[in-house]
């Protein structure tokens, strides 16, 4: 089998690391990452608990196949309860800090209570520390990696860390592994932050054992050789979609005021991998995280004589590019269609440590307020906090990384920022979390996919994609939404990435890489039932933690302003009508509470 | 004469300009249909995509009823998905 059964467990209150034994029962029922470590969460906390507090807990989860050889085995999860939604929140990252976890000899590493100073958690193999982190306290991503990278002289170390954004409570500060990949959404590394823990730094040679290794790898190059089409995410990364959004009118634009953002052709992929009039071109190359076959991280470069960077030649270096997300958040929803701008502003994410969509989705509702007067110059410290204006984005992005000013506001989130300024509608979020780069009025699935997410509005938790493209029609579009957040329930907590699944794999390729990883027979039926136990364990903690029917809904301006253009044309989002059906597929009754026969059926009474 | 067509998406990686563009000029006759009009693009057959005209979605079924005149907008695109 290819889990270590071992759990790492940190109570920062007391000082003391244990390495306790996996519940193999759960880990066969809820699988790893995503699943096993919300089943824990759930067993040992409180959800009710403040987000903040000393009560809630971090679990690190590794799945699997996490650090094996199966393609993209790199991924892991932090789950707790996130300080922007006041939900379950499971954040997913790649790199190679997860495989590096795994390969020290952990599923899951629970990290409770709170340190009376700031520390990090060392951890080579069975050797685990914590360290005093008064060296690296205020510091930011970047330099912390440098330094601690320094001191223990191994460049396989792999770290997991927060910046200033985590230190000072953004709510949606993320965790930040390998310089640029993060775990990135509903404020994880605010939760970090709040337990004065700044870093995870692993070193592991243990390995992975598997049962049967020559079926595994048999296994793996079997089904690696069915990813026939990754081509475009080679080239192009996710940021392909832009065009494609951009056509169909379902790019979220200026706050979701419009769905189609004229400063597209400024953003795409011919625009990073294009010279600009100085023969810069912003694109360098392509990244992939720890086996990853792929390759769909952009590493890129701001063109050293652009205002956001002129004087600072710490950012003239190749680093982490903007992907689908955070051109739309930092660009599209801004109305900024300056690539070198929006490129600095990932980079302050990356080395901050903040979630760059909740980011751009937090400026551009503080945007509308400016334009719409509720807050003036008074406000924001004399920054003229315009749509389009690159200048803004620029230095509201800096000051809400370094917690000054009105970046304090920014750092709330869109919710609490747009209630303060009594404007609660202008927030385009759902359970607080803001949008990612999707209109649910011409894309109604993902709408109801928004709308029903556990984490709050997210576009990787289900797959209406295809069927969105092809229709806006919403007969169906509860099943395709359900079933597919069962079945990437299933898939975020096996160690695997969802990005094969856009390249030719199969459910069925991941159901093979599972069963030759682990033990007993894994079938499709047993996938899903997997996946669905997940999706409503997940809704129990929300139900615990006092959410209810009337957080599954959308903003007013998508239930109530049509789409001015696209193949939304005239549209709003039908939730009203798709929401009774989605739960009486899952099984739950009006109120959206799961029904006793459907929580027996899962084992979850 | 001439009409610009745009394919966006992994479809692009198909089209001779290579891919750092995504506008493609074609020559037609008047009262060609949009298939027709495809017909004259190096897409792969096998692969799923989806027909803009004018800012309307057309369906596969109907690209042979649907004449394009001069100032037409086209866009092909290939379904993707994640972010």
């Amino acid at each position: 089998m290819s889990w270590q059964q071992k759990i790492l467990r940190v109570n920062l209150t007391t000082g003391c690391c244990n390495i306790e034994p996996l519940n193999m029962t759960w880990a066969n029922e809820y699988l790893g990452q995503r699943g096993l470590g919300s089943k824990y969460l759930l067993e040992e906390m409180d959800p009710a608990v403040d987000a903040l507090s000393v009560e809630n807990k971090l679990v690190i989860a590794t799945g699997p196949l996490t650090g094996t050889m199966a393609s993209t085995g790199g991924r892991w999860s932090v789950i707790t309860k996130g300080p922007l939604t006041d939900a379950i929140a499971c954040s997913n990252s790649g790199g190679k800090f997860g495989a590096e976890l795994k390969l020290a000899g952990y599923d899951l590493v629970i990290i409770e209570g709170k340190s009376e100073k700031a520390v990090y958690l060392h951890i080579e193999n069975e050797k685990v520390e914590l360290c005093d982190a008064s060296e690296v306290w205020g510091k930011t991503v970047w330099e912390t990696e440098g330094l601690l990278q320094k001191k223990y002289s191994d460049p396989l170390m792999r770290f997991a860390s927060i910046g200033q954004a985590g230190e000072n409570l953004c709510r949606y500060a993320c965790i930040v592994n390998d310089l640029h990949r993060a775990a990135g959404r509903s404020g994880v590394g605010a939760v970090m932050g709040s337990k004065n823990l700044k870093t995870i730094a692993v070193r592991g040679t243990v390995g992975v054992k598997n049962a049967n290794p020559e079926h595994f790898m048999k296994t793996v190059n079997a089904v690696n050789n069915r990813m026939n089409d990754r081509e475009g995410m080679s080239r192009d990364g996710t940021l392909d979609m832009i065009d494609v959004t951009n056509s169909i009118g379902s790019l979220p634009t200026r706050n979701n005021r419009q769905v189609r953002f004229e400063g597209t052709e400024k953003l795409n992929p011919s625009a990073m991998q294009t010279p600009n009039e100085n023969g810069h071109t912003n694109l360098i190359t392509n990244g992939a995280c720890f086996g990853c076959t792929i390759g769909c991280g952009r590493i890129c470069k701001i063109d050293p004589t652009h205002f956001s960077v002129k004087d600072k030649p710490q950012y003239h270096k190749a680093s982490g590019g903007l992907e689908y997300e955070s051109a739309y958040a930092l660009g599209a929803a801004c109305g900024v269609d300056d690539i070198d701008a929006a490129t600095y502003a990932g980079f302050l994410c990356n080395e901050y440590g903040m979630d760059p969509i909740s980011l751009g989705g937090s400026i551009a509702a503080a945007m509308e307020l400016f334009d719409i007067g509720a807050i003036t110059e008074k406000h924001t410290g004399g920054i003229k906090l315009e749509f389009g204006s690159a200048q803004a984005l620029v230095t509201i992005s800096e000051m809400t990384a370094r917690s000054e000013g009105f970046g304090q506001d920014i750092a709330m989130g869109s919710k609490r920022l747009t209630q303060k300024y009594g404007h609660p509608d202008l927030s385009m979020s759902v359970k607080g979390q803001e949008f990612a780069g999707y209109d649910g009025r011409s894309m109604q699935g993902m709408g109801l996919a928004y709308a029903t997410n556990n984490r709050g509005a997210c576009h990787m938790r289900a797959d209406p994609y295809e069927s969105d493209f092809n229709t806006t029609e919403i007969e169906g579009k509860a099943a395709i939404v359900k079933n597919s957040q069962d079945e990437i329930s299933f898939i975020d907590s096996s160690g695997l990435c969802l990005f094969p699944g856009g390249c030719g794999w199969t459910l069925s390729d991941y159901l093979e890489l599972v069963d030759g990883a682990c033990e007993g027979t894994w079938d499709m039926d047993r996938l899903k039932q997997t996946g669905e136990r997940i999706w409503n364990l997940e809704r129990q903690f929300n139900l615990l933690a006092g959410l209810s029917k009337a957080d599954d809904t959308l903003p007013k301006r998508i239930l109530e302003e049509p789409a001015e253009v696209g193949i939304g044309k005239g549209l709003v989002c039908r939730l009203g009508e798709m929401l009774p059906e989605y739960y009486e597929l899952r099984g739950w009754d009006e109120e959206g509470r799961p029904k006793a026969d459907t929580l027996a059926r899962l084992g979850l009474n | 004469m001439q009409i610009t067509i745009k394919v966006f998406g992994k479809l692009r990686h198909y089209m001779p300009a290579g891919r750092s563009a995504g506008n493609y000029l074609l020559n037609f006759k008047l009262g060609e249909t949009l298939e027709q009009l495809l017909k004259k693009l190096p897409l792969p057959k096998d692969r799923p995509y989806l027909v803009l005209h004018n800012d309307n979605k057309i369906d596969l079924d109907q690209l042979s009823l649907t004449p394009i005149s001069e100032n037409d907008e086209i866009i092909v695109l290939a379904p993707v998905k994640g972010g």
